[in-house]
Formats: C-alpha cells, sequence, structure tokens
C-alpha cells in the first residue's frame, strides 16, 4: 500500500483528490492537510510515501514546503498537484525536489501515472553493439556455471 | 552746320512728314462710300447628309468651314487621301473620304463537364455586330462629327447551328444521353444562354442488407421520458432478413465507370440473437434492442426497491433496474444498462452501457462503459508487455545460441531465461507483476480471457517459476497477450454509454459518452467524459474532464472555490454561464485562470471569446 499525504488549502479539492486516490487500490490516504504546518505534523506523525502538494497554499509557499520536505525526507515521494502549471513552474518544482508534476484538473489516469513513476518501472533499453552483445552474453554464460 | 540750324531743319522734316501721312489717311466719309460699293459674304458651311460630309465654299471673303473629327478607332477621315484627326478647314473642292469600322456578329460555343463528371454544359455566347454611321448634321460653319450605333445580331441557321453544337459533342468523345431539345433550343437562342447537353448516367446505390422489426409493443418510459420497445421472451420473432437491393455502377461523361457507395451497413446480431431462415429470433427473454448498429435481447432484471450491501455483489449480464436507492456499500454491476430510480449512496455502480440516475450520486463511484474504459487502460500496459517480452526474446534466443555452442550446454539452457530476467530484464519483471497485482476484479469476473492472461503469469512468470522459463513459454505468452490484445480491440467498438443524473457530490463519475447533469450541480468530484459534460447546475471544486466540451451553467462559487475544467480536443468548447474567480478551465494544453467573475464564457481552442467581467 503506498501510503499518502494530500496538501491542499482547498477543501472541495482536497475532498476531489480523496475520492480520486481512494479508487485506486494501491493507495492508503494517511493524512490531509490544509497548510504547512499541518503538513509537517503529519509527516513528522506517520509514515509518509507519496505527498501531494499543492503549490499556493495560502499565506505558504508549496514550492519551499516541497524544498523542505526533500530536504529532510528525501525519500518521500513528491507530487506538486496546482492550477498553476508553467513551465516555470514545473522547472522551479523540480528543481525543489518534486517527484512529479500534475496540473489540475487531475484525472484517473494521472494517478495510475503517479503509481508506475513511484515504482520507477521503466523500460530497460538493452540495445547494444555486436561487441557488447557478445560481452554480455559471455558474461552471464560465465555466471552460469 | 551749327545745332540752332540743325534743330530747325529737323523739326521742317517733321512737319512735312506729319503732314504726308495725313494726306494719305482716307476720311471716315471715305471709308463708309468705299465700303457701299462693296458686294455681302457668304461664309461657307460644312454638313452631314445621310452619312455623306458635304461642303460649300464660302463666297465673297466669307470663312471657310471646319470639320472637327474625334479621334475614334471605329472612324477614319481622310481628306485628299491623309488621315485627319481634329479640327480642320474643308473644302468643296477636296476629296472628303469617311471609313467606318464596323464589328461582326460572332456566336461561340463553350462547353463545361459538371464537378461529379455527370453531365455536359453548352454556352453559346451569341455577341451582335455593330455598324456605324455619322450623325446627321445641318450645314454649319463648324461641326464635330459623332457616330451612331447600330446593332446586327448575327445570322444563324437552326439547322446548321444544330449539327455544329452535335459535332461538338462528338468531337469531345462524350459517352451519355444527348439532350436534344436543349440543343434545339442552343441552336435558335438570340440571347447567350446555356444548356446542358448530355447526362451521364449515376451510380443507383442500392441498399445493403438489413433486418426489418417485427411488430414489437411499445411502451413509454415516463422515467427515462422515450419509447422502449417491450420485453420478449425466448424464441419470440424480433426481426426479419431484408436483402437489400443490388446498386448498378454508374458512367460518367468520359465513359469511366463510377462505383456504387453503399451507404449504411448492416446491424450485427449480439449474444440475445440468432438468425432462423431469415428471421431473427430471441434466443433468451429480455428487453429488445433494435438501432441501426445492433439486435439484441437484454435480459432485465427488476429490483423492487432499495439495494445495500445486505444484498452482496449484484452483477447482471443484462440491463438492471432498481426501484429504490443505491446505497451504503452496494456493489451493482451490469452487462447493459442500469437505471436507478433514486439515489446512489456511498455505492459502486458499474454498468456497460447508460447508467441514468432519478436523483443523486453521493460518495460514489459510477461508470458507464465500464469495460471499454478498463480495456482501454489495460492496452498501454499490454503494449508494454510485448515489447519488453520480443526484447527479452530476441536475447534469450542469442544467449541460447550461445550456450549451444558449449559442452555444458544442457546445464546452461535451463537457467539462461531466468538469469536473463534477472540482470537485465527487471523492467519485464515489474510490468508484469504489475499487470497481475493491479488486476481488475471487475474484469476478473467477466472476461474469462483475462483470467486466463492472469492464472498464466501468475503460474510461470513469478518467484520461483522465473528460474524455469523455456522458450515453449516465452513464446506462449507472446501469443497470450497478442491474442488478448487483439479481442479487447475489437470489443472497444461498442457505443458510447452515458451518465445521467440530477447531481453529483464527491463521487467518481466516468462515462465513455456523456455526462449530463440536470440537477443543483456537481460538488466535489472527479467527472470524466470521453466525449462531453453538461452541467445544469452549479460545478463547485472538483475535476471535471471532457474530450470535446464541456457546458456549465456556473463554475466555482462567488467565494472563490477552486475548480478546474478540461477538455482534450484542440477544437474542442468549453462554455460557461457564470464563471466564478479561482477557476481554471483548459483546452488541449492552453490553459485560462479567472481572477474575476464573468459571464457568458467561450472558450474555443485556445482563446477566449465573449466574456463580461463583472468584477
Amino acid at each position: 500500500m503506498i501510503r499518502l499525504l494530500l496538501t491542499d488549502d482547498s477543501q472541495e479539492t482536497i475532498e476531489t483528490l480523496q475520492v480520486l486516490y481512494g479508487n485506486h487500490p494501491n493507495f492508503e490516504i494517511v493524512g490531509c492537510a490544509y497548510n504547512a504546518d499541518e503538513t509537517w505534523k503529519i509527516i513528522r506523525e506517520k509514515s509518509v510515501d507519496i505527498a501531494s502538494l499543492d503549490i499556493q497554499l495560502g499565506h505558504d509557499d508549496g514550492i519551499e514546503l516541497c524544498h523542505q520536505i526533500h530536504s529532510e525526507f528525501p525519500e518521500i515521494f513528491i507530487v506538486m498537484c496546482s492550477l498553476e502549471a508553467s513551465e516555470e513552474t514545473r522547472r522551479r518544482s523540480k528543481e525543489a525536489g518534486a517527484s512529479h508534476f500534475i496540473s489540475k484538473p487531475m484525472r484517473s489516469k494521472d494517478v495510475h501515472e503517479i503509481v508506475e513513476r513511484y515504482y520507477g518501472r521503466h523500460n530497460n533499453s538493452n540495445e547494444s553493439s555486436q561487441n557488447e552483445t557478445d560481452d554480455w552474453i559471455k558474461d552471464l554464460l560465465a555466471s552460469l556455471t | 552746320m551749327t545745332t540752332p540750324v540743325l534743330r530747325k531743319v529737323l523739326s521742317l522734316l517733321q512737319k512735312q512728314e506729319k503732314a504726308e501721312s495725313e494726306s494719305l489717311k482716307p476720311h471716315s466719309h471715305e471709308i463708309e462710300h468705299a465700303q457701299a460699293q462693296l458686294p455681302n459674304t457668304i461664309d461657307g458651311s460644312v454638313s452631314v447628309v445621310n452619312g455623306d460630309i458635304q461642303v460649300v465654299d464660302p463666297e465673297n471673303m466669307g470663312s471657310f468651314p471646319t470639320l472637327v473629327v474625334p479621334d475614334d478607332a471605329r472612324l477614319s477621315v481622310m481628306i485628299n487621301g491623309q488621315r485627319i484627326v481634329g479640327e480642320v478647314v474643308v473644302t468643296a473642292s477636296q476629296q472628303i473620304v469617311v471609313r467606318l469600322q464596323h464589328e461582326e456578329a460572332r456566336v461561340t460555343y463553350n462547353k463545361e463537364v459538371s464537378s461529379d463528371n455527370l453531365s455536359v454544359k453548352i454556352r453559346v455566347d451569341i455577341n451582335p455586330g455593330k455598324q456605324y454611321r455619322l450623325f446627321d448634321c445641318k450645314p454649319s460653319q463648324k461641326i464635330i462629327l459623332n457616330l451612331c450605333e447600330i446593332q446586327v445580331p448575327p445570322t444563324r441557321h437552326p439547322s446548321v447551328a444544330f449539327a455544329e453544337i452535335i459535332n461538338l459533342i462528338k468531337t469531345e468523345n462524350y459517352i451519355g444521353l444527348i439532350d436534344h431539345v436543349a440543343v434545339q433550343e442552343l441552336s435558335t437562342a438570340t440571347v447567350t444562354c446555356e444548356r446542358k447537353v448530355l447526362s451521364g448516367t449515376p451510380p443507383i446505390p442500392g441498399r445493403p442488407a438489413t433486418y426489418k422489426q417485427v411488430n414489437i409493443p411499445t411502451a413509454v418510459d415516463a422515467f427515462l421520458g422515450k419509447v422502449r420497445l417491450s420485453s420478449v421472451s425466448t424464441g419470440a420473432c424480433i426481426a426479419v432478413y431484408d436483402p437489400g437491393v443490388k446498386g448498378r455502377p454508374g458512367r460518367d461523361v468520359f465513359g469511366n465507370e463510377i462505383p456504387i457507395e453503399l451507404k449504411g451497413s448492416t446491424p450485427i446480431l449480439g449474444d440475445g440473437v440468432i438468425s432462423v431462415n431469415g428471421n431473427i429470433v430471441a434466443v433468451r427473454g429480455g428487453r429488445v434492442v433494435f438501432t441501426k448498429r445492433k439486435i439484441d435481447v437484454i435480459p432485465e432484471k427488476v429490483i423492487d426497491g432499495h439495494v445495500s450491501a445486505r444484498d452482496g455483489r449484484i452483477s447482471f449480464d443484462g440491463n438492471i433496474v432498481i426501484l429504490g436507492d443505491v446505497q451504503d456499500g452496494a456493489y451493482v454491476r451490469a452487462g447493459g444498462s442500469i437505471i436507478v430510480r433514486g439515489n446512489i449512496h456511498h455505492a459502486t455502480v458499474l454498468s456497460d452501457n447508460n447508467v441514468t440516475v432519478k436523483g443523486n450520486i453521493v460518495s460514489s463511484t459510477v461508470i458507464a462503459g465500464s469495460t471499454h474504459i478498463l480495456y482501454s487502460e489495460l492496452t498501454p500496459q499490454l503494449v508494454e508487455i510485448l515489447t519488453l517480452l520480443e526484447r527479452f526474446k530476441q536475447e534469450y534466443l542469442l544467449m541460447v545460441q550461445s550456450a549451444m555452442k558449449r559442452y555444458n550446454s544442457h546445464v546452461l539452457v535451463p537457467r539462461i531465461a531466468g538469469t536473463l530476467l534477472e540482470k537485465r530484464h527487471i523492467g519485464l519483471i515489474e510490468v508484469l507483476q504489475s499487470f497481475v497485482d493491479d488486476y481488475s476484479p471487475e474484469l476478473l469476473e467477466v472476461d474469462q480471457r483475462y483470467r486466463e492472461l492472469i492464472d498464466q503469469i501468475r503460474g510461470r512468470w513469478q518467484g520461483i517459476y522465473l528460474t524455469n522459463i523455456s522458450s515453449e513459454n516465452i513464446e506462449e505468452l507472446v501469443q497470450s497477450v497478442t491474442r488478448y490484445s487483439h479481442q479487447i480491440e475489437r470489443s472497444k467498438s461498442s457505443e458510447p454509454s452515458v451518465i445521467q443524473s440530477s447531481s453529483i457530490t464527491t463521487s467518481t463519475v466516468r462515462a465513455t459518452g456523456n455526462i449530463l447533469v440536470t440537477g443543483t450541480g456537481t460538488f466535489s468530484s472527479n467527472i470524466e467524459s470521453w466525449n462531453s459534460v453538461t452541467i445544469q447546475g452549479t460545478a463547485r471544486g472538483g475535476f471535471i474532464a471532457g474530450k470535446k466540451a464541456a457546458r456549465i451553467r456556473e463554475l466555482g462559487t462567488q467565494y472563490g472555490s477552486e475548480t478546474s475544467v478540461r477538455v482534450d480536443d484542440p477544437d474542442g468548447l468549453i462554455m460557461i454561464g457564470t464563471r466564478h474567480s479561482n477557476t481554471l478551465i483548459e483546452i488541449h494544453g492552453t490553459r485560462n485562470r479567472s481572477y474575476v467573475t464573468e459571464t457568458n464564457v467561450r472558450f474555443l481552442g485556445g482563446q477566449v471569446h465573449d466574456t463580461v467581467a463583472i468584477n
């Protein structure tokens, strides 16, 4: 189960995110926060795998919050989820340590994508030259004996 | 000579000159006398009579007449062999020749083939000739020549013209039926006109084979607001086969064949009917579905009352009609449509067809076209599995080929697959793991092929079984995944499924067709349509996504509820009656965020039109 923390200053959005993630069997929502203080409280009390953060959190800055969480808890997979989705915002989010960026409105397939990215699945491109092919074949065969 | 003397001489000379001049000048009475003795002068004249220029010379020192010849290409005036333009003095002794440039009448024919190459039109341009003559002028000392134009119609012989037109058609080797009446009209026309003179043969489209519905009683469903075919029992005759009409190809005026265009198609027969001697017969009882695309008998289950978790999972391969509410914890799944006369509350409702809810959807998951949606989500996974499997297979074969050259190949070969997977194809293992772990319970329930695939992966491609994979196992899995991919592609061609409800609150609602909310609106919900979303009330909070369009009466609230709407098609449309601040609308990546309240918002593929900001 992926333990998920939701942070957004909009109550309606928090409820919608709960509905969206709640439909996916992989997720367990461990907490909902409306500002930075509440977010920290939950992170320090509970084990969190993924944190979904809004950028505009009232008086708080979501990107700054992302940076701080990433510094203290680098293992947490941070997803920025925001109405503000310019290239500049995405860049700043990435620099602050966000692992993924989703622009609102979110859809069900965005949740699947988050799961895929969280588990870090990627295609192994093992294309190689003939010499390299011969090398790895030889190495693998050697490992079998 | 001295100066005083000189002055005296000059004075005398001047007096003498004066006297001499006065003696030569006639006196006035002498002038009058002389004049009275001369004859009267007569000025000359020039006139135009019947187009000819006539000149009368002056008499008794009278003035000669002048002729003004305009610079006109149609008129050439030669005086003594020289062309004259402008004002010229003329005399009777001159040889004045007038030449006029007449225009001959012309008849020309132009042909035009229609854009569909099925007819030929001929246009006859009749341009009357022009003859000129000089306007007559009375004798005058000066006249300006003017031309008078007379139109002369062409001389046409109808029989000759007829033959010309027929010859024109035949020269071009047009194929078709000649309209001789039209040709006759053209040959006798006195003004420019056109007629269609030749027609090709248009194709006769025919009619594809279809089925004619037999007389099945209908009933008005007050809830749905439409007429529905009634239910039938097993063995009932639904329709009879109509073989259609064979069409006939056409031929254009160039002689090319025009193929038959077959419009319409034969409806497919669903699982609930079979064809028996040209009759469509129900193989199960249920409600008749008769559309242009499909004929079927869908079983229908009517639940009189509420449904809740106590009733267990309700799954039915047909329509489900619930006369009450779908309540807490209930799970309802239908292979056909679902109609709920009450509300859906904390429940899961999945339909392969439409979902119609009279009341409200609250804290629930409602999906219309659920199998279609699941298959669409499965497809990328299957594609990924196939891609990684192929790569794995290629490397496996390479390794086996190398191992076979070794003395201990019998030891090496069985171990190759597991080692290769572990060392170089972790991605494939993960994807297969994900496919099995994230299985869809709904699909497992209804799709046997999906179950078999899951079992195959579990039984051979996970855990300890990875160490014992053979080339046959690899090939089997490739074949299974490929076959399943093709099968679900075929299944995806079903009609879009619609969801209709009075309101939607903190729910997930997804449909392969339109989503229509007729009452108060939506609240903090996730709404996804593969076509259009229409909310006749207020959308407050939540995520709304449509493929083609979104129409919302009120988006957000005056309190700034964060609400966002997205349409995927670049030609999509978002229409909003009142749009409050802190709302976002997007069409195909072009986003617009509002900080004021606006009315009558139309967002078309990137541009906001027709908005009126209120504050």
